[in-house]
């Protein structure tokens, strides 16, 4: 009798559970069908992470007329969230918001992806937008042909030098990746302590291996991609850092570490992003007025021109589900933050992607009298912006990948050879993970 | 007989694993207890102070009333449309909590008493079903529940998310378990001789005295729904103004220099550990509160399904 009420009880529960699932599965299948493109008539929603919420403050002030709703997400930059709640959205098949600042630049990855399909392809939408920036500065956005997003910031790499000690110690700065590296181990050991630069950020990959045009993020199609860091390019990079942190002129921190400071104020050059200026040299490690200045990118000998890395830059995405008013507005907020100098120029503390209005937010840097010489400064930001070498945001995080092999091998007694090995083992394990095809051809 | 008086084991005797014991549990205490004070601590302090190391053990020389009014303007002035957001957060995990909690209460009580006193069909199916769903992850449910809510086009609501935490089997499990053992089957059929119906029965005989329970249930409910992470994050992401605490820590941590420094660079707001520390601090004052107001039933509460009555 207990077995057969046991028996009774249990098929009961089967049964719920089996409802469940069965419910749960129609519910979640229901959003494989593609959904309609919407019009809410005029009002739109934009998703934007905290130091982008003046941008749509901006618009609000700047267009009283359209409805606008503002939302500000976690803005951790490889956060999750963001991607988690889009894929609900696709599930269901609403919600998404109809303009977003990306959290992460890899987030276009998915956006674009046939999963997701979020950011529409602005080429048609947007020409004269597009017309506006250096094809460089837009080739993140640049997905199979189509422009699906447009740049917040442009963040090319120039080269940056502590020209007071130049100066004073008579060094000649130099215009090649090989020049920087010899000079680097030079000054490592005329003046112990002195250090030309950063390994352990999350940016150094594209500071380094990125301006080395080493394939890390070759991006061959949705679903292949190609990884070789023995190709010559990932080599010359290679041994330009076994040059330099040989010779004790190189340091595993990353620049954002808590005790970056005590390293930053002896960095007597480095490859580094236009927004070190002001970010890291001015506010974060107190390095005085008049000292710093910048140069155009380094040129790898034999090549013609320079190339550098690109750090960040944000991006932003046009929802590709909406039509009608609800687009033109979306367009027009867009236009706004990615060309308005009432954002790019009075509030925003990144050299503006769009190439029209950066001459004006250039001006700024000689009203502020940081740099040392802020002719050369400028004319460096505007130099970088073209040399940046092309580089794909993938599913994957190649930033991840480096901060958590390259400086902890290099601790552990590694050579630089053995950490940027096993950088590109985890770099390959990590495309695998999520469906990509490696090829190292 | 003997007159003396009852001495405690071991109280006379300073022995070396008397001593050894002590010593271990103090060791024990202080792993848990030194963390906390460290980390209130660090809610009184002021990031110069943290940077410099100067202010001592724990951190308990740098702390002043100042350091918390400075970072509590931080905390305040984050957020769209010159900040106040953090208040909102805390306003809306409040109105969850609570209704949440009254929901649980008010579907827990009877369920749990049907289930613990009365006879019916498929009443073991259902406690079974109590069972499965009290050992279910939350995070499997957020999928299908956001599909759900997004049926009836209210994502972004605070109402679904209530209603979705009134859902609590943990409660129903505890009043059952609380009838089970303290309500006598004979008081009931003595209920029932005497006239009164099911329904009057669970009025007046078995919820007078279920105090403890009751706050057994609230306290655990309003525990549940305040530190809710995934359900919030599923359903109110998408309202600037329906979010929760819980979510909201996540985004202050995000927009701070120590973990998200290019992020934290472009905000006027800098939100450093001794502002963190002092979010979750104030995020913590709720649940203090309302175990505090509570622990008086939580003691006596504890010992619900230990004896059978």
């Amino acid at each position: 009798m207990k077995t057969k009420r046991f028996l009774s009880a249990s098929a009961g529960v089967a049964t719920i559970a089996a409802a469940a699932l069965v419910l749960s599965g129609c519910s979640a299948g229901g959003g494989e069908t593609a959904p309609d493109q919407t019009d809410s008539g005029g009002k739109i929603t934009v998703w934007v992470d905290p130091p982008r919420v003046p941008a749509a403050e901006a618009f609000q002030e700047a267009h009283p007329e359209i409805e606008i709703d503002v939302v500000q997400i976690d803005g951790t930059v490889g956060g999750q969230t963001v991607k988690q709640a889009f894929a609900n959205f696709d599930s269901a098949g609403s919600g998404w918001p109809d303009a977003i600042f990306f959290p992460s630049n890899d987030d276009i990855a998915w956006a674009t992806g046939a999963a997701s399909n979020y950011a529409a392809d602005l080429t048609d939408l947007l020409p004269d937008v597009i017309d506006g920036y250096d094809p460089a500065v837009l080739s993140f956005c640049d997905i199979d042909g189509q422009i699906r997003c447009l740049r917040n910031d442009a963040a090319p790499d120039v080269f940056w030098y502590n020209k007071a000690f130049f100066d004073e110690n008579g060094y000649t700065l130099p215009t090649t990746w090989e020049e920087y590296g010899s000079l680097a181990v030079e000054i490592a050991a005329d003046h112990p302590g002195k250090i030309s630069g950063f390994l352990g950020d999350a940016y150094a990959v594209n500071r380094y291996l990125q301006a080395a045009d080493c394939p890390t993020n070759d991006r061959l199609s949705e679903s292949e991609v190609h990884i070789n860091l023995d190709d010559p390019n990932c080599v010359r990079a290679n041994d330009l850092l076994a040059e330099m942190y040989d010779g004790d002129a190189l340091t595993t921190q990353g620049i954002f570490d808590g005790d970056a400071a005590a390293a930053g104020v002896n960095l007597v050059m480095s490859p580094g992003a236009v927004w070190w200026g002001n970010y890291l040299f001015r506010d974060t490690w107190k390095i005085p007025a008049e000292q710093m200045s910048a140069s155009a990118p380094l040129t790898w000998e034999g090549e013609s021109s320079p190339t550098a890395g690109n750090e960040g830059g944000g991006l932003w995405g046009v929802s590709s589900h909406i039509t009608g008013k609800q687009l033109e507005n979306t367009l027009t907020f867009a236009t706004f933050v990615a060309t308005d100098p009432a954002w790019q120029v009075e509030l925003s503390t990144g050299l503006p992607g769009y190439g029209p209005i950066q001459d004006a937010w250039l001006e700024k840097l000689a009203e502020d009298g940081y740099f040392a010489d802020v002719a050369s400064v400028q004319q460096a930001f505007k130099d970088a912006a073209a040399a940046v070498a092309p580089y794909s945001y993938m599913l994957y995080d190649t930033g991840a990948a480096w901060t958590e092999t390259v400086s902890p091998t290099l601790i552990a007694n590694g050579s630089m050879s053995d950490a940027l090995g096993t950088f590109g083992e985890e770099l390959v394990n990590r495309a695998n993970s999520v469906g990509y095809t490696v090829t190292a051809e | 007989m003997s007159n003396t008086a009852p001495s405690v084991v071991g109280a006379k005797h300073w022995t070396v694993g008397r001593i050894a014991r002590i010593v271990v549990m103090l060791l024990v205490a202080a792993a848990f207890i030194l963390p906390i004070i460290g980390f209130i601590a660090m809610a009184f302090r002021s990031q110069e102070g943290v940077l410099a190391g100067t202010d001592g053990f724990l951190g308990l020389g740098g702390i002043s009333w100042d350091n918390v009014v400075f970072s509590w303007s931080q905390i305040n002035g984050f957020g769209p449309g010159g900040g106040g957001i953090f208040t909102r957060w805390v306003s809306n995990s409040l109105v969850i909590a609570v209704v949440g909690g009254v929901l649980a209460l008010v579907a827990a009580l009877p369920a749990g008493y049907a289930l613990a006193r009365l006879r019916f069909r498929g009443r073991k199916v259902m406690l079974f079903a109590t069972l499965l769903a009290m050992v279910m992850p939350n995070t499997v449910l957020a999928i299908p529940l956001f599909l759900e809510v997004n049926a009836i086009g209210a994502v972004g609501e605070l109402w679904p998310v209530a209603v979705i935490m009134g859902f609590f089997p943990f409660g129903t499990y505890l009043v059952y378990i609380h009838f089970m053992t303290t309500m006598p089957q004979e008081l009931v059929e003595a209920a029932r001789i005497d006239g009164l119906s099911e329904i009057a029965t669970f009025f007046y005989v078995a919820l007078p005295i279920s105090k403890q329970v009751i706050a057994l249930v609230a306290f655990f409910s309003f525990v549940a729904n305040w530190t809710n992470f995934f359900l919030p994050l599923a359903l109110l992401t998408s309202n600037q103004q329906n979010k929760t605490i819980s979510i909201g820590i996540q985004e202050l941590i995000g927009a701070s220099p120590l973990f998200n420094a290019t992020v934290a660079a472009g905000l006027d707001v800098k939100l450093y550990m001794p502002q963190l520390a002092l979010a979750t601090f104030l995020s913590m004052i709720p649940l203090l509160v309302v175990f505090l107001t509570a622990q008086r039933f939580l003691i006596r509460g504890q010992t619900v399904g230990a004896v059978k009555g």
